[in-house]
């Protein structure tokens, strides 16, 4: 302690040391005697399920939240962290699942932000806060983003980016990345990696929480298993097991990661015919089919227009051109009211800002699509309300207290069950899953997967645009991977594996073993 | 200076260029130094209210209190002003501390009392309209003429109560939003969790976004005394709702988080403009409610076309 030498048992003490932590929140349990530590120069992964307190230790750790007991040492010394930015200054700094940036701020302006250097008069020094921020850009080598611009401009994974060198803008001794990857595409998962790499090779401890397996196979030095609000196991990467870390997550075992697939339709009912769509410069020229009881992925980098297709059929997107028919029939896209008429059903990728009203209670939720259906003479009936809410619960296995429970109250998984339990309600037929895993821990996913299965089984139609090529593996009968705005390719049965998606959506099809992929494999839909 | 954020007040700096072309057609008199100096003196008031307004509505509160606490300034500098210079001075920087603590007691509330700032606001209006009155139950009071002279006299075709305006938003306006303190009350508004997680305290951002509120107030309510040279509890009480219209027409959101003083200050030249060319081109007095309703809500909707115009309607929800 006495000056910071290398001194061999300081050394070794972790750069981050967190013992005894516990949390409680009006009765419920977040955090019981949870122990967790990070060394100097390791990435450690932590896992657990939805609720398991991983969020928690995170917010503790960074001075978002105190702990109700327990202490935290850094290299050593116990310290108390009374708000980020007394974390920041102790060198602990945290990129956050949900974004803590300011739209409306300039890029700089957020990185900066709480800690902008001022002078005598306590005035922003503006051009030393934009050399900073540029300083850094150059150093984790982000170039593609302009510091003065309004942060709400960007995508999601450019924010995203701008989190990460928010947080790297305190030079941290410790950093924590909380789902730092969920909005980025593979392309800029593996440039976060790379700077990743270059950190921990300077000493820094990075603790890392993820729901992508493959991402924590490829980053991970250690891994620790949260469980329950306590940590149930830490294990060196080399001895990773998945299947046994899957099942200290969930405290029991799961045979497979994928639920049996609807078995594929035969028959050639074409719900959905998509005859080329353009909007503008979101969409090029998309033509497509869809099947009842077919379960389509779409796939592609980020940012290559997978998420405006869906948007575009729930009529979210202005100035469209092409044919969209649904069971034969032309549609008008024109608002999302149109096309929930004409049988489209989204879940949004951000289900607490787009999906639901979070305050209000499940019953109010699930009603919400077709109140038109529930009322008579402009009142709600409140007796088919409840029983139109008793239906939905139970048909999609919602656990909630009751019906009046307000949707805030419930896990994602149980919300996103809540979301489509309204959209069934109003007789969606074709069904658009915008992203619904991300952030998502492994059960609730599983649950996911099986309830687009039940979809499918029941004669519905479903779009799934998942990040994680896993998911469009097990799940999808047919993969549209996009690019540039485009269909690029279409995958089918056992082509779609994720080297297939993968190449298809960096554009490689020259490569050996291209040649020989029948042609009928590809662009099946756009060929119609 | 990002110059993306000015786009928002183009409306009111439009509609103020329009509507003055549109006076000095009607009235040509007002293109003399006395008429310029009038128009102007007029909205002043006004103009430092929606600076009151502004500081709170960006961090997504609103303040129901500016017109009383103009009313109660107003009061106070009329009633114990006298005619001592010396005396006068510090009556003035008196009325400065004294709308400055009834912003940081409306701060207190909102922030550590954790009610709604319209419900707290609201509270304090009549309790600041109270004080006013007990400290000058009629109107009235004595205003010193070379105090009036110096706010609301000119030079020229430039009237001193602009001058005084830009002195407030020189000294107080820009240095405060300059401040780390201004970036926060921004951030707050913006993103109130994320401002939590990146280590501002949002409780104390309020505390003193209020307490400034209260400044820029006192300083509405020192111009109206110049103005009106008599005090009156009362008479601030159109400054409220007026100082909310004109933030918004200055292009300021509700929820917080964006607005540019430019914005508001020529939204409230506009709003006082508007009353003038009403009255100047004839319309009875028993339309002139209806009519400025009626102008103000189209030319709000024709400022919000072009977010329409957007690619997404997430973008218009987002708005």
């Amino acid at each position: 302690m006495a000056d910071s030498s290398e001194s061999g048992a300081f050394n070794d003490a972790p750069a981050l040391e967190a013992s005894g932590i516990a949390k409680h929140f009006a009765g419920t349990i977040a955090l019981d005697d949870a122990d967790f530590s990070c060394r100097r120069g390791e990435v450690h992964v932590l896992l657990g399920a939805n609720g398991a307190g991983k969020s928690t230790l995170v917010k503790i750790l960074c001075g978002v939240q105190p702990p109700d007991a327990g202490t935290i040492r850094l290299a050593g010394e116990p310290v108390k962290l009374e708000n980020p930015i007394r974390a920041a200054e102790l060198g602990v700094a945290a990129v956050f699942q949900e974004l803590s940036l300011a739209p409306h701020l300039t890029v700089a302006e957020n990185i900066m932000l709480a800690h902008e250097p001022t002078g005598p008069l306590g005035q922003i020094r503006g051009r030393e806060l934009r050399r900073r921020v540029t300083e850094l850009f150059e150093q984790i080598g982000i170039d593609h983003i302009k510091p003065n611009t309004l942060t709400g401009r960007l995508t999601l994974a450019d924010q995203q980016l701008v989190e990460i060198a928010k947080a790297l803008s305190h030079d941290p001794k410790t950093l924590i990345v909380d789902e730092g990857t969920s909005a980025l595409g593979q392309e800029e998962v593996r440039r976060l990696f790379d700077l990743l790499g270059r950190l921990r090779e300077r000493g820094t401890a990075i603790i890392f929480i993820s729901h992508r397996m493959a991402e924590v196979r490829e980053i991970a030095d250690r891994l620790t298993v949260f469980r329950n609000g306590t940590n149930v196991g830490t294990v060196d990467a080399a001895d990773m097991d998945e299947s046994h870390l899957v099942e200290l997550m969930l405290g029991e075992r799961i045979e497979q990661s994928f639920p049996e697939r609807a078995p594929r339709p035969t028959d050639n009912d074409i719900l959905l015919d998509v005859d080329h769509l353009s909007a503008g410069e979101l969409l090029h020229d998309i033509s497509f089919q869809l099947r009842r009881g077919e379960v389509l992925g779409i796939a592609g980098l980020e940012g290559q227009g997978q998420g405006d297709l869906l948007l575009a059929l729930f009529g979210m997107v202005r100035r469209l051109s092409g044919d969209v028919r649904v069971a034969g029939k032309p549609v008008n896209l024109g608002s999302p009211w149109k096309a929930i008429r004409a049988g489209f059903a989204l879940i949004p990728e951000d289900r607490k800002t787009q999906g639901l009203l979070q305050p209000q209670s499940l019953r109010e939720n699930i009603a919400l699509a077709s109140l038109k259906n529930l009322s008579r003479g402009g009142l709600i009936d409140r007796a088919r309300e409840r029983r139109t809410a008793d239906e939905g619960m139970k048909r999609m296995e919602i656990k909630a207290a009751s019906m009046e429970t307000p949707v805030a109250a419930l896990s994602g998984g149980n919300q996103q069950k809540v979301v489509i339990a309204k959209w069934l309600e109003t007789g969606g037929d074709i069904f658009l899953f915008y992203d619904p895993t991300r952030g998502v821990d492994v059960g609730t996913k599983r649950a996911f997967y099986e309830l687009i299965g039940e979809l499918a089984r029941a004669g519905k139609a479903v779009m799934l645009y998942s990040t994680e090529l896993s998911e469009l593996v097990g799940v999808c009968h047919r993969v549209l991977v996009m690019n540039d705005r485009r269909i690029a390719e279409t995958l089918e049965d056992t082509d779609i594996t994720e080297n297939a998606i993968l190449a298809a959506s960096l554009g490689v099809r020259e490569r050996a073993g291209a040649d020989a992929e029948p042609a009928a494999t590809r662009n099946i839909g756009a060929a119609s | 200076m990002i110059i993306e954020r000015y786009y928002s007040s183009l409306t009111a700096v439009i509609g103020l260029v329009l509507l003055a072309i549109l006076f000095a057609y009607i009235q040509p008199m007002i293109l003399s130094p006395f008429g310029v100096t009038m128009s102007a003196n007029q909205g002043t008031t006004l103009a430092l209210a929606a600076l009151a307004q502004l500081v709170v509505v960006l961090t997504g509160g609103v303040d129901l209190s500016v017109g009383a606490m103009v009313g109660l300034t107003n009061a106070i500098a009329a009633t114990y002003m006298g005619t001592h210079p010396a005396i006068a001075t510090l009556v003035i920087i008196g009325t400065l501390f004294a709308g400055t603590l009834a912003g940081f007691v409306n701060g207190l509330i909102v922030a550590y009392g954790r009610i709604q700032p319209i419900i707290v606001t609201l509270a304090t209006l009549y309790i600041y309209t109270g004080i006013g009155l007990v400290v000058r139950p009629q109107p009235g009071g004595s205003v010193p003429s070379g105090f009036a002279n110096a706010l609301t006299g000119s030079w020229g075709y430039l009237p001193y109560g602009l001058i005084f305006l830009l002195v407030v938003v020189g000294v107080a306006w820009v240095p405060l939003m300059r401040s780390r303190l201004g970036r926060a009350i921004k951030a707050v508004g913006d993103n109130r969790n994320g401002a939590r997680v990146s280590g501002i305290s949002v409780a104390r951002t309020e505390l003193w976004a209020y307490t400034a509120g209260g400044f820029f107030a006192a300083c509405a309510g020192i111009f109206l005394t110049a103005q009106t040279t008599s005090g009156d509890p009362t008479i601030g009480t159109s400054y409220t709702l007026n100082s909310v219209a004109a933030v918004v027409f200055g292009g300021a959101v509700l929820g917080g988080g964006r607005g540019v003083a430019l914005g508001p200050i020529c939204g409230a030249y506009f709003l006082s403009l508007l009353i003038s060319v009403l009255f100047a081109s004839g319309v009875s007095p028993f339309y002139q409610n209806l009519l400025q309703g009626a102008i103000l809500v189209i030319v709000l909707a024709a400022a919000n076309v072009w977010r329409l115009r957007t690619r997404h309607w997430l973008n218009v929800m987002s708005n």
